[in-house]
């Protein structure tokens, strides 16, 4: 029979084994220690009746923590106790067994010592603050439960922030309201406005008040920023410049990209049709045609030119928008005003300034080879401009000349500011180089060539994109430096040029010949047509063909070369790849 | 100053030029050419011992080689000093010339 053994109110009772029976072992465990024959035991012990045995419980004490903890913005306080409580054991009563394992059993629970407010009030002077919640300290220091308690126990006051000056056009949210995004081909909107209408309202900047931390220091808040309407053409000032009335009849816009400027554009209105009653018309504002614009006249617009009914053989240019809500035959629309002219003009500006800035270059080089004697250079360095200009750089001359034929056969009117600089190119064409004094005067041309270069640039860069909107085009010239949209049916062998996108994508529009290019996205449904008829697409970097539907004898078309499409395809993109060489991306049709 | 020797041959002659071509010599460099008699189909010009160039000089030697052309005389400019060449190139003259016509001294 095996030995036992017993526990009963902590008394440890051995009970030796009999014929061959088995000695009982025993452990402790967690809060106890067993001691037998006074030696602590750390694993199961085998023990006879005759052993000492001893168990000694443990105690564990109360534990209290109490922090602060303050917010980023310096504007709250937390108190954050941590309590846990101290407990008491007895050993656990175990019936006769051959293995005891010993636990207990807890029988008192001691908290931790109540917090005091002093205490908490001391700690918040540690971290430099002084006042305090006293309904956050009383529950702190009533708090009896075991965990982690965290309570708001100071708070800041915070700034309150200025206010910015506000302006609210008036005239926008009018122009939002009547748009009627359904049917873009209805009555127009009404878009004018009267003498003494109010375009816009300033709200004045408003101070915002400061606020303190919780160290008492004033947080101030960052002053309001103020904006002021700026008033063009057409548009007064009332009420110390805080509201903006139309001080004439017209059409009110918002312009420039930074430096918003109100103003009123006059529009001159067509009742009817553009045709001999009414002549040719050149207007400042905006023009809007209820009618057709019939063959051989032409329109000339500071602004926008609405056209409610269709184009026929005429030209029609504009510094803003051109919206034709019918179509354009045999025509030619141009929007964008002098934006026009200067992207075409700027890559020839750009080669000219690279090209001077090398024959500068050329000739310091020169001058300063052994075997170059520059005798012949004492009355002026014509001679050497000139041999230059007529063998290394024979393409200035040539480039120069492109740029005054471009200025010359352009319709928009070119800045007189722009023609005036330009013509100091004269003196690097035909035989005026070998007037030439010395490098200085070819410096400064480089430095002229330099400077109208940045301000075609910003021309470019702070006017608006002008877009022409038209439901149908054939046999047209279309240039505009924004977008160009045909709505309908498509564009029948028309040239179109874009600084923007071209969009021709209505689900039955077709581009059956002609000629596009864009600054940005060529995005057609069906390029060309089984007619085999020509039709070219130039991509330049930056700018992506898009199309459904590409028909054979299409070709694209970009400074590295070209491609012919030589099948019908379908999802085509084309584009310059990084390395400069043009990419055909097609599926089979 | 500017030395012209010239060797003659039934289509071919070879006018040897030692010294400067610049302002002060082109026209006796433009005479030379003028003076040189019907009927060839050839003219060498051995820069050989040319020293110097200038704008002028490098100017007429443009035209005085147009000139030949023109009277469908093959013209070479041979044994060109490399510094000379240097400006030649400079200038892009073997260039807008015709590469095959220069001939430089390695």
């Amino acid at each position: 029979m095996n030995g036992s053994i017993t526990i009963a109110e902590g008394k440890v009772t051995v009970v030796n084994p009999r014929q061959g029976g088995r000695y009982p072992t025993i452990e402790g465990s967690q809060n106890l220690t067993v001691f037998v024959n006074g030696e602590a035991v750390t694993e199961a012990a085998i023990v006879t009746a005759e052993d000492d045995i001893r168990i000694e419980t443990q105690r564990i004490e109360p534990y209290l923590e109490m922090n602060i903890e303050i917010s980023d913005d310096r504007l709250s306080a937390f108190v954050v106790v941590n309590r846990c409580f101290g407990r008491e054991f007895r050993v656990r009563d175990c019936p006769p067994s051959l293995q005891v394992r010993v636990g207990t059993v807890p029988v008192t629970e001691i908290p931790p010592p109540k917090i005091s407010p002093r205490a908490i009030m001391q700690l918040l002077r540690e971290r430099g603050i002084t006042s305090a919640s006293e309904a956050a300290i009383s529950r702190i220091c009533e708090c009896d439960t075991e965990g982690e308690q965290k309570v708001l126990i100071a708070r800041g006051r915070p700034a309150i922030p200025s206010q910015n000056a506000v302006i609210e056009y008036t005239f926008l949210e009018k122009m939002s309201a009547v748009s009627s995004p359904e049917n873009p081909f209805q009555k127009p909107r009404d878009l004018s406005v009267e003498v003494g209408e109010v375009l816009a309202i300033k709200s004045e900047p408003v101070y915002g008040t400061a606020g303190v931390d919780l160290f008492g220091v004033p947080i101030v808040p960052e002053p309001p920023l103020d904006v002021q309407i700026i008033a063009g053409d057409g548009v007064r000032l009332i009420k110390n410049n805080t509201v903006a009335v139309a001080s004439h009849a017209g059409r009110p816009v918002l312009e420039g990209r930074r430096r918003k400027v109100l103003k009123v554009v006059p529009v001159y209105t067509v009742p009817g049709d553009v045709d001999v009653n009414v002549g040719n018309i050149s207007f400042k504002g905006d023009i809007i045609v209820w009618g057709d614009v019939l063959e051989r006249f032409c329109l000339k617009a500071g602004r926008d030119i609405i056209v409610h009914g269709n184009v026929i053989q005429a030209a029609l240019y504009a510094g803003g928008d051109i919206n034709l809500y019918k179509n354009v035959i045999s025509s030619e629309l141009n929007a964008g005003g002098t934006a026009i002219v200067c992207k075409r003009l700027l890559p020839h500006l750009k080669k000219v300034f690279s090209l001077i800035y090398d024959l500068l270059q050329a000739v310091q080089v020169l001058k300063k080879h052994h075997s170059f004697k520059l005798n012949d250079l004492h009355q002026g360095e014509g001679r050497l401009f000139q041999l230059l200009i007529d063998t290394k750089f024979k393409l200035l001359p040539k480039i120069i000349m492109e740029i005054f034929g471009v200025a010359n056969s352009c319709k928009v009117p070119i800045p007189d500011e722009y023609l005036r600089d330009l013509q100091c190119l004269h003196q690097l064409t035909g035989i005026n180089p070998s007037k030439i004094n010395n490098g200085n005067e070819v410096l400064a041309i480089l430095k002229v060539v330099e400077g109208t270069l940045q301000k075609m640039q910003e021309d470019i860069d702070f006017t608006e994109p002008s877009h022409i909107t038209a439901g149908y085009a054939q046999n047209s010239v279309i240039n505009a430096s924004g977008d160009i949209t045909i709505t309908g049916r498509g564009a029948i062998i028309s040239k179109l040029s874009a600084g923007g996108n071209i969009n021709i994508n209505n689900s039955n529009a077709v581009v059956r010949g002609g000629w596009l290019s864009a600054g940005g996205i060529v995005n057609v449904q069906e390029l060309g047509s089984n007619a085999d008829v020509i039709c070219i697409v130039e991509v330049n970097e930056g700018s992506v063909l898009k199309a459904r539907v590409v028909h054979p004898a299409v070709t694209v078309k970009s400074g590295c070369g070209k491609y012919q499409f030589d099948r019908l395809s379908r999802s085509v993109k084309a584009y310059i790849k990084p390395d400069g060489m043009l990419e055909i991306e097609k599926l089979k049709a | 100053m500017l030395e012209i020797a010239t060797s003659s041959g039934k289509s071919l002659i070879c006018l040897k030029m030692s010294g400067e071509l610049d302002i002060s010599t082109v026209d006796q460099f433009r005479l030379s050419v003028e003076r040189l008699p019907d009927g060839l189909t050839e003219v060498d010009l051995d820069f050989f011992g040319i020293e110097f160039v200038d704008s002028t000089g490098i100017g007429t030697l443009i035209k005085v080689m147009n000139d030949l052309r023109e009277r469908e005389i093959r013209v070479m400019v041979i044994r060109i000093p490399k510094e000379i060449y240097e400006v030649f190139d400079l200038l892009s003259i073997p260039e807008l010339m015709g590469e095959e016509s220069f001939e430089c001294l390695d």
